[in-house]
């Protein structure tokens, strides 16, 4: 049964509630109070935010760039939202940002419009001609096919791959991943595929410039992807003509 | 042009990863720094803030910006997790002023709210600097360390009676300094 407390001791337990460390003996005492006290409410939620800059008082870190990366892949691939919503949020979300950077995960969302013809005037008709690259399927792919379109004013790609395992499938892939591929054969993490809609065909917006690369390469990966090839390689894009 | 948190996060709870995206870029470097001084491993304070982001992204819809800054919410969720994570996953019993519950509140109509989001980094260290070191002290063993209130007075060698005192006087020092030195505040 809850005592009686006055208002100081109920601040001490507020205090306490604030800082997390309220142990949950005290609980019913202090939310007695509060239920019945004009002024107590008010100090609890003063004290919760005076308790949060304490949050503030050290100096920022930098997290990891994979764990963005891991994060928006989670995020992007569990929208659930179909594509005329998608599109109606994605209007909401231009008419407040006006200077948004397309970043590679973000850019799924809009690769898959851009292929479905959803948003094709983004792609304005460039001064410098766009190329066209064949994808060309590892060994265990044999289907795989498609192409990448490279718009060389703003440096980006747009991919489209046919023929991969379907979501779903017991063959399926976790993250299909893609990777620009260094003359020194080192690997860049620069997007992940995301399947259309209709599943037959995959998707991604490489932001990128790919002249620096020699080849852009898929691989399955587990979910989130990883900072380095780990798994099979699916298809691979030569550029050595960019 | 940056919106506002309000109008990012009600983006977020419409199923937007463009908001959500947003809203991280806003808010991971305070979110990992958190779970890193709670923690103090790498690894584990980014599976905290992958954990909390997605709780973010899946609850977005339960936040209520009259009880709390969208910072002091994401905060909250991350602290209390990486606390869970230090403590083992059954953590200790915890009560917390919920962000989340329904429970009516009155709001801070005292701006104290806006103070705070004008608060840089240095104002708040020196507000905690001129606190009593033992009420610093306490402030800081009961956010960061995990610790109970037996284990902080158990660590100070004082009584369960004097934490809970050195708690509360704590924070009306600190909010009462903040207050003070909140340039950017005025009255409305």
């Amino acid at each position: 049964m809850a005592t009686t407390l006055t208002c100081t001791a109920c601040e001490e337990l507020i205090a306490l509630a604030a800082l997390g460390v309220l142990g949950t003996s005290d609980v019913s005492d202090m939310e007695a109070h509060l239920r019945t006290c004009p002024r107590c409410p008010t100090t609890a939620r003063a004290f919760r935010v005076t308790a949060a800059t304490l949050a503030e008082s050290v100096d920022l870190l930098e997290p990891p760039a994979a764990l963005r990366r891991r994060l928006l892949a989670a995020v992007y691939s569990s929208s659930t939202a179909g594509p005329q919503r998608r599109l109606r949020i994605r209007e909401l979300w231009q008419r407040l940002s006006q200077r948004r950077i397309l970043t590679p995960v973000a850019a799924l969302a809009t690769a898959a419009a851009v292929a479905f013809g959803i948003l094709a005037t983004r792609t304005a008709a460039p001064a410098r001609p766009n190329e066209v690259f064949p994808v060309t399927a590892a060994a265990g792919q044999p289907v795989a096919s498609g192409d990448l379109t490279y718009y060389p004013n703003t440096s980006t790609s747009v991919l489209v791959v046919r023929g991969l395992a379907p979501s779903g499938s017991p063959v399926s892939p976790d993250v299909y991943e893609l990777w620009l591929i260094s003359a020194a054969g080192s690997a860049e993490p620069v997007a992940f595929l995301a399947p259309s809609p209709d599943r037959r065909s995959w998707v991604a917006v490489v932001s990128a410039d790919i002249r620096r690369f020699q080849a852009l390469a898929a691989t399955i990966e587990p979910p989130g992807g990883t900072s380095h090839p780990t798994g099979p390689q699916v298809f691979s894009v030569a550029l050595d003509q960019v | 042009m940056q919106h506002t948190d309000e109008a990012v996060v009600e983006l977020v709870a419409r199923g937007a990863p463009e908001a959500f995206e947003a809203l991280y870029d806003r808010y991971s470097k305070l979110a990992y720094t958190v779970a890193m001084r709670v923690l103090s491993d790498a690894a584990a304070a980014e599976d905290v803030v992958q954990e909390a982001f997605l709780a973010v992204w899946r609850r977005s819809a339960t936040y209520r910006p009259e009880r709390g800054s969208l910072r002091t919410w994401i905060c909250t969720i991350v602290r209390n997790r990486a606390i869970d994570v230090l403590r083992g996953e059954s953590g200790r019993a915890r009560y917390e002023l919920s962000l989340e519950d329904s429970r009516e509140e009155p709001s801070l109509s005292d701006t104290w709210t806006e103070v705070v989001a004008d608060l840089s980094r240095e104002r708040i260290r020196e507000a905690l600097r001129q606190l009593p070191v033992e009420q610093r002290q306490t402030l800081e063993l009961a956010y960061w360390s995990g610790m109970s209130q037996t284990e902080i007075g158990r660590a100070m060698s004082v009584p369960l009676g004097t934490v809970k005192g050195r708690a509360r006087l704590a924070l009306s020092k600190l909010r009462e300094v903040l207050q003070g030195k909140g340039e950017l505040w005025q009255p409305h």
